[in-house]
């Protein structure tokens, strides 16, 4: 995948870009978009468990917008501590919660208020008091270092123009040995640098 | 991103599943295109001892 984000990237806009879209799913799943949303499509494309999505709230299985699944990754356990960056309407958070239990923590990171606003409520409405969503953004996480057992994150950094900030932030809060459950996009292709200057593709 | 990983010094890197998420969307072609889809990535980080950028 490239990696690089070209020097004279509006990275202000772009960041404005994603949010706009994302802000969008929340309030309007059912719009029209270039890229898959919901709770079918997470079970018939990404291998989520239907049984388990349907136990969740509507409103956010029908907001997610992933591109993989992080939980197929590897076992997330009871007492461990978890932090999803992005976590959107907080779908693979409210999972991770249920799967740390009450002795764990669910940490999810977002930097739409939409959807900080879907997660929380949606953990409120399961009951999940070891879930906790806090406002930030991938670059400079909200967190202590060498806090988290697990990362997970799904979609998500392939938004983040600054991609070396964000994987030395994820380095700085895991603890020693603990694990990165990444569900990103990957390319096959090297992109040419007018391709990376096109925030239409970098949104899509 | 997975020579970003192992430059940081992240160990067991590795993929271990694809999914071709942009299937039936407007964004098809693109995605054929440039070879676009979703991998699900694991990673460890490193315990005390190793050196971690």
């Amino acid at each position: 995948m490239a990696i690089a984000c070209p020097v004279d990237l509006d990275t202000q806009l772009l960041r404005s870009e994603v949010s706009n879209i994302y802000s969008r799913v929340v309030v309007e799943p059912q719009g029209k978009f270039h890229f898959h949303r919901g709770p079918a499509y997470a079970a018939e494309f990404l291998g989520y468990d239907a049984g388990e999505l349907a136990s969740l709230p509507a409103e956010t299985t029908r907001a997610f917008a992933g591109v993989s699944n992080p939980h197929r990754i590897g076992p997330i356990r009871a007492g461990e501590t978890v932090l999803d960056i992005g976590c959107g309407a907080g779908m693979d958070l409210l999972l991770a919660g249920r799967r740390v239990g009450p002795a764990g923590k669910a940490i999810g990171v977002d930097m739409t208020v939409a959807m900080i606003e879907r997660a929380s409520a949606s953990a409120r409405a399961l009951g999940l008091a070891q879930v906790e969503i806090r406002r930030g953004d991938a670059t400079s996480l909200p967190l202590e270092s060498a806090s988290v057992d697990v990362v997970i994150s799904n979609g998500v950094l392939n938004l983040v123009p600054e991609k070396e900030r964000a994987f030395a932030e994820i380095v700085r809060v895991l603890k020693p040995g603990g694990r990165l459950q990444l569900g990103d996009i990957l390319l096959d292709a090297e992109l040419s640098e007018d391709t990376r200057r096109n925030i239409d593709l970098w949104t899509g | 991103m997975i020579d970003v990983l192992n430059s940081l010094g992240f160990e067991e890197v590795r993929i271990l599943e694809r999914f071709d998420c942009f299937r039936a969307t407007t964004k098809e072609p693109t995605a054929r295109k440039y070879g676009v889809h979703g991998a699900n990535i694991f990673a460890r980080k490193p315990h005390p001892g190793v050196s971690v950028p």
